[in-house]
């Protein structure tokens, strides 16, 4: 069975129980409940039809994360469509721009944005009408048996021009028509890219997770994240394949995090690691274990965490499941640390998970020894269908190569993450950083996050980001931008760092910050740091 | 401090948290005092963290974990409320 007939199955067989709500702590709370979400979606997915959408379109959501944004995805995937949704902030030029790129058939928004998107249409062509927009439900519409909730979600008819775009579209044909979803990657490097994700992978993807975490339909899980990004989708999607019901939180303060887990009885949290590192510095009380008694798993996803900062978490959340996972956009999770491993093997990253395989590959595009260090390569569950309209950076990046050394001779697209690691003899991968992180400084290599580790073991350390800077000496020259916690003493910090690195590693220069730059995820944007202490180096170069 | 004062301080804060974790130069949207900010997608999660540094700094006060929550920090007027309870404490303790 496909998606859509998973997806409508569950429908039916969980009808009268919870699906999906949003909660405002301490005490706002809409819920639609699987027969109200069907009706929901199937209303829209009925407008968007009747307004000419067919299969295959590509259809954006600019949605602040709500059930009004649980409805339009799931009607857009039930048409067949491509869906994809991004984070709303007033950020209408970031919009206009994604809309540009990815050129939709449809836009669905809310009433901010709608009023944000026109606004900022209209300043750039004045004399051009704005593009027919409807609602749903439609004037006079009830949009379902659900009086409490009743606003509108608005379909623009995005003015389609034919353009190169276009034309890349046909070019990469069969890989967009076979996708149900293209996340962008609105990364910690360069420009965005649309990630086309086929319906039977993400499928596949889910079915896996509720495996993995064991979900029934009896959990309710925390949804902290962005649809936008594989962790949150999934989370959603192994929410209603399951029948659980799927708690929509926008805040990440560890009180209000707690307070849903207290009073909504949550079971699962996907997480990552900021918001983890907010909750440890947050004082438990109490009655923590009582309130907290619920909660079953929780993930540490997208980004890595120091050891100090683990034994801390598995300190925190005693008797709780803790799963590290590891993956990119483009392969979606490559491997899990399952809870049994963590305390033996908390500093991997685990083993690949269910249906991939890891190689690391060295120079020469051999498979490397066990422990020695080379890309990370992903194939199997999770890879990409190809980068919408990017024929050139999907080829760079998804790579047919027969599996080095190996006697089957699988031939198949792998992804080439670039992403340095190492495997050990068991099998487990361990994360070494970006290829194009990696600094090279009097003569040595080495990851930001070797020393990001070593800064976070420190105990008035919150957070910690460290880049490589251009200078002639040296080659590259460390700069460490570090978050305290508390008192931070920056000589004490360089004198421990000393103490514990070898002395190429320890960072020139270390600056308190009050904030790191970060994706809506919680990544680090190492680019904007980057740029902002080349920029600094330029203008002492040039004054 | 008078609310007026506090107001006028937080909506500067406010608007430059969303200025800066913008994509572009461009000006925000105006905001009402009672609209959501964080619950709404106006600054996200990393925004918040940034919104409480900016409260501590410019209004010298001190804020528990325990404090840190959508109940005073969703909107304008509930932060000018909460800042206001806050340096009425500090006060008293004066």
């Amino acid at each position: 069975m496909g998606l859509i007939q998973e997806i409508t199955q569950a429908f039916l067989r969980y009808k009268e129980k919870a699906a999906a709500s949003h909660y405002v702590p301490p005490n706002s709370l809409i819920t639609l409940t699987y027969g109200q979400l069907e009706e929901r979606v199937k209303g829209l997915a009925q407008y968007l039809l009747k307004q000419g959408m067919q299969p295959c379109d590509l259809v954006m959501c600019y949605m602040t994360k709500s059930v009004d944004l649980v409805v339009s995805i799931l009607a857009i995937v039930l048409n067949g469509g491509t869906c994809c949704c991004f984070y709303s902030k007033q950020n209408p030029q970031y919009a206009l721009k994604l809309f540009s790129m990815a050129n939709p058939r449809f836009i669905l928004l809310e009433e901010n944005t709608l009023r944000s998107v026109k606004r900022q249409m209209e300043r750039i062509e004045p004399n051009h009408p704005f593009p027919f927009y409807g609602r749903y439900p439609e004037a006079g519409g009830t949009g379902g048996s659900l009086q409490n909730h009743n606003r509108a979600i608005y379909v623009l008819k995005y003015p389609s021009v034919e353009s190169d775009s276009d034309k890349g579209l046909q070019e990469v044909d069969s890989n967009f028509d076979k996708a149900s979803w293209c996340l962008f990657t609105s990364g910690s490097t360069g420009s965005p890219k649309g990630v086309l994700i086929s319906g039977e992978d993400l499928l596949q993807r889910a079915v896996n997770e509720i495996e993995d975490y064991e979900i029934t339909d009896q959990d309710c899980l925390l949804s902290l994240l962005p649809f936008s990004f594989d962790v949150g989708l999934n989370q959603l999607l192994s929410c209603f394949l399951s029948g659980a019901h799927l708690i929509i939180l926008n805040s990440w303060f560890p009180k209000d995090i707690l307070t849903a887990v207290r009073s909504r009885n949550i079971n699962g949290i996907s997480g990552v690691p900021s918001i983890w590192a907010e909750a440890l510095a947050y004082p438990k009380g109490p009655d923590f274990e009582q309130n907290t008694q619920t909660l079953r798993y929780i993930t540490v996803s997208g980004g890595d965490f120091s050891k100090n900062q683990l034994l801390q978490l598995r300190q925190y959340f005693r008797n709780v499941k803790i799963f590290k996972t590891y993956g990119q956009t483009e392969t979606f999770r490559s491997s899990m640390l399952k809870p049994f491993d963590f305390e033996r093997k908390m500093t991997s990253v685990g083993r690949p998970i269910k249906g991939t395989e890891i190689r690391i590959l060295n120079e020469k595009g051999e498979i490397a020894f066990p422990n020695t260090e080379g890309e990370i390569v992903h194939y199997g569950v999770g890879t990409m269908l190809g980068y919408l309209n990017d024929l050139e950076g999907t080829s760079e990046k998804l790579r047919k190569m027969k599996e080095p050394g190996s006697e089957t001779m699988k031939e198949g697209k792998w992804v080439f993450t670039g992403d340095r690691g190492k495997m050990d003899e068991e099998g487990y991968l361990y994360v070494l950083g970006r290829e194009d992180g990696m600094i090279k400084t009097l003569g040595h290599r080495v990851y930001p996050k070797e020393i990001e580790s070593c800064i976070l073991e420190y105990d008035h350390v919150k957070n910690a980001a460290v880049v490589g800077i251009k200078d002639e000496r040296k080659g590259q020259i460390i700069i460490a931008e570090v978050i305290g916690n508390g008192a931070l003493d920056k000589q004490r910090l360089i004198i421990f760092l000393k103490e514990r690195l070898p002395y190429y590693m320890v960072p020139g220069e270390i600056n308190v910050v009050e904030y790191l730059p970060m994706t809506e995820s919680g990544k680090i944007k190492y680019t904007t740091i980057k740029e902002r202490y080349e920029e600094r180096r330029f203008l002492q170069n040039h004054s | 401090m008078e609310l007026d004062e506090i107001k006028e301080i937080t909506r500067r804060i406010v608007l430059e948290i969303i200025a800066s974790n913008s994509e572009t130069d461009e000006k925000p949207a105006n905001f009402e005092d009672d609209d959501s900010l964080i619950d709404a997608g106006l600054i996200d999660s990393i925004g918040a963290v940034q919104l409480i540094e900016e409260c501590v700094q410019n209004f010298d006060v001190l804020i528990h974990p325990a404090e840190l929550s959508l109940e005073n920090f969703d909107t304008v007027n509930r932060i000018c409320q909460f800042i206001q309870s806050k340096l009425m404490e500090n006060q008293q303790w004066a």
